[in-house]
């Protein structure tokens, strides 16, 4: 079986190879939703970008639930005395493709920006302490899971180790993979203290 | 002359218009269409939050948003479906499967999706990428952020590994390909 045949058994196999496009006018609506709902609002504090004030409506949706921030294949919970911030991922876009460079700027766009050490790893799950909070709310322990690695093909998550303290941001509740987040150092602290001091 | 708010709105629909039927197809493939829909919203929402940062190709990067906005909102799912084991004791409600063969036909489509599920999920979904999202080996590299080259060398393997798991479920085509945990 050539490499065209497999492809055109697998196309064959597609679920769903005729979903009828989006009417205009739900389109519309969804362009629509998508401008008013994170448009600035009245009782958020101020923020160097507008679009930063409002949460994405997942947050609003998970209520109580936990909080989720998954860094390639993990997920990081950032726990607060029972009521929890919702994030969520950002993709592994690339250093190459997709990846602006990073500036003070881009950095500040972030929700949620702080310095946390690792305390304990086990079972998958890894535990650091919060030691700085640079934006955002943020508890004084937050969790990471190794959650569906079969979800997320690749990405470039973090690999978080044992006493490290880690430089971490998550922008709309979404830590991304473009350098924002890493090993506490000299140059991306610069950077952190340029985008929040 | 434009206003910038409304420059910053028609990037948006330039964007979304490109995206909006890749992501669709994307999430209604793996998810129940209430769920396709709500992550379709979420991953709006970020392309607007992150205008800024659309690379030129705007289809991989909105499908990667896409497929972790889904994976979190399985993951809050299952969440909702522990704490009603551990409070009502209760099963969760399952989702259908939109992959599943219908009344049990099980044709050749049935078959590749079955061997799909038996493959490790990241060379299953890679090929699921490949052929129903139609993603060239570029956006592929540019989703996963690795090199065209090695895209290439991982559809190889993922491709030679679905041979193998044909040719294991073709001698017996009738013996039940979709049962409990192929999942």
């Amino acid at each position: 079986m050539t490499d065209d045949d497999l492809d055109r058994r697998l196309r064959a196999a597609d679920p769903l190879p005729d979903l009828p496009a989006l009417r205009p006018d739900r389109l519309d609506q969804l362009l629509e939703d998508t401008v008013t709902s994170t448009a600035p609002t009245s009782t958020a504090p101020t923020s160097s970008t507008p679009d930063t004030h409002r949460r994405p409506r997942a947050l609003l949706l998970a209520g109580a639930a936990a909080a989720v921030v998954a860094v390639g294949g993990g997920a990081l919970w950032l726990t607060a005395g029972g009521d929890p911030t919702v994030l969520t991922a950002q993709p592994g876009g690339g250093p190459a493709a997709s990846c602006a460079a990073l500036t003070p700027e881009t950095l500040a766009r972030s929700d949620v920006a702080f310095a946390a050490r690792v305390t304990g790893i086990a079972g998958g799950t890894v535990t650091l302490e919060t030691t700085e909070r640079f934006a955002g709310d943020v508890a004084d322990t937050v969790e990471v899971v190794q959650g569906d690695a079969g979800d997320v093909v690749d990405g470039a998550p973090l690999e978080l180790q044992q006493g490290t303290t880690y430089l971490l941001t998550a922008d709309g509740g979404t830590i991304g993979s473009c350098g924002g987040s890493g090993v506490d150092s000299p140059e991306l602290r610069a950077l952190f203290e340029a985008a929040f001091g | 002359m434009r206003t910038a708010p409304d420059q910053r709105r028609a990037d948006l629909e330039r964007v979304v218009r490109a995206v909006v039927e890749p992501v669709r197809r994307h999430l209604h493939r793996r998810t129940d269409p209430a769920t396709a829909d709500d992550v379709l919203g979420e991953t709006l929402l970020v392309l607007w939050r992150r205008l800024d940062d659309v690379p030129a190709d705007p289809v991989p990067w909105a499908i990667g948003i896409a497929r972790l906005q889904l994976a979190n909102a399985e993951r809050g799912r299952r969440r909702q479906g522990r704490l009603a084991l551990r409070f009502g004791g209760s099963e969760p409600t399952s989702v259908p499967d939109p992959t599943e063969p219908v009344a049990g036909r099980l044709d050749d489509a049935a078959v590749v999706r079955a061997a799909l599920d038996r493959l490790r999920p990241a060379d299953a979904e890679l090929l699921r990428l490949a052929t129903w999202d139609e993603l060239t080996t570029a956006q592929l590299a540019q989703l996963l952020g690795i090199t065209p080259n090695a895209v290439a060398i991982r559809l190889h393997r993922a491709r030679g590994r679905l041979r193998e798991e044909l040719g294991r479920a073709e001698p017996r085509p009738d013996t039940g390909l979709r049962g409990e945990g192929t999942r």
